[in-house]
């Protein structure tokens, strides 16, 4: 059964979401600055926030123009990397998984402490900021 | 003990997409851009997680993925809120600021006026009598020649 445990359904949920931010970055352009999201710290306050030009910056990442990304935002390596690294994890839990490979528990485990500590490692900060 | 042992999956589905959502918003809510959006699918999550959760009590389905669910859940609406109620107070009390040093501004600007018109007033005052002194010393030597003659 491909889909028989819930975990394999969640991970090709995510894999699905966080391909969509890749095509989201992919499909709009930093130099015709057309993204439709706008930064709500920066309408309601005036004043930039540490994620402000996130989106150009990915756009700029998935055309390896990583010198101009640092420039748009200077976590957004960090970031992306986080939504690259867990796009991997997913497809490659998803495999190990459907093969049996490894136990669904080591795997749940493995996976979880690996998400958390990527997940710190990426958004310190921001945790801190928020 | 037979009976416990044997799950279904009731509440499962929306357990699923409780989890995915609450994580979504747990994700979103650090991102300060986005924070306060991260209240719609965590608010749907805690809601999908909690109906869930009756449904495996009612059931007997398995609860610790409803259970994750439901405390991502907690947490990125939790933190999506505060975002929430913070940039809020930010941007009352800045309206509120620029609306006080508005006021305060028209005040000194007033205050300004006056000094300026009383200031205006004064060197009238002095110009006239340094005019009068003038006319003064201007017509004094007259009256001695006249008077020498």
């Amino acid at each position: 059964m491909l889909l028989k445990q819930p975990y394999q359904i969640i991970n090709l949920i995510f894999a699905g979401i966080f391909i969509s931010i890749m095509i989201y970055s992919g499909f709009f352009s930093a130099e015709k600055n057309n993204h439709p999201i706008d930064c709500q710290v920066y309408e309601n306050t005036g004043k930039p926030c540490p994620t402000c030009g996130l989106s150009r910056s990915f756009s700029e990442i998935i055309r390896f123009e990583l010198d101009k990304a640092v420039i748009y935002n200077k976590y957004s390596l960090k970031l992306f990397s986080f939504f690259f690294i867990e796009l991997v994890l997913r497809l490659c839990f998803f495999i190990i998984l459907y093969f049996n490979f490894i136990r669904l528990r080591i795997i749940l485990f493995i996976d979880i402490i690996i998400s958390v500590v990527l997940f710190l490692y990426c958004f310190s900060d921001l945790i801190f900021y928020v | 003990m037979e009976e416990q042992a044997v799950k279904t999956k009731a509440g499962m589905g929306l357990g699923i997409a409780g989890f995915v959502l609450g994580l979504v918003a747990l994700i979103i809510s650090f991102i300060p851009c986005l924070g306060t959006w991260a209240l719609i699918p965590g608010v749907v999550g805690l809601i999908l997680s909690a109906i869930a959760l009756s449904m495996a009590t009612k059931g007997n389905g398995a609860k610790g993925l409803i259970i994750a669910a439901l405390i991502v859940s907690i947490i990125g609406t939790g933190i999506a809120a505060y975002q929430w109620y913070f940039w809020n107070k930010v941007a009352t009390e800045a309206t509120e600021g620029l609306k006080n040093f508005d006021d305060e501004w028209k005040n000194a600007m007033n205050d300004l006026n006056g000094e300026l018109e009383n200031l205006d007033t004064d060197l009238n005052e002095q110009l006239d009598a340094v005019a009068d002194s003038l006319t003064e010393d201007a017509t004094e030597p007259t009256e001695s020649n006249e008077s020498t003659e």
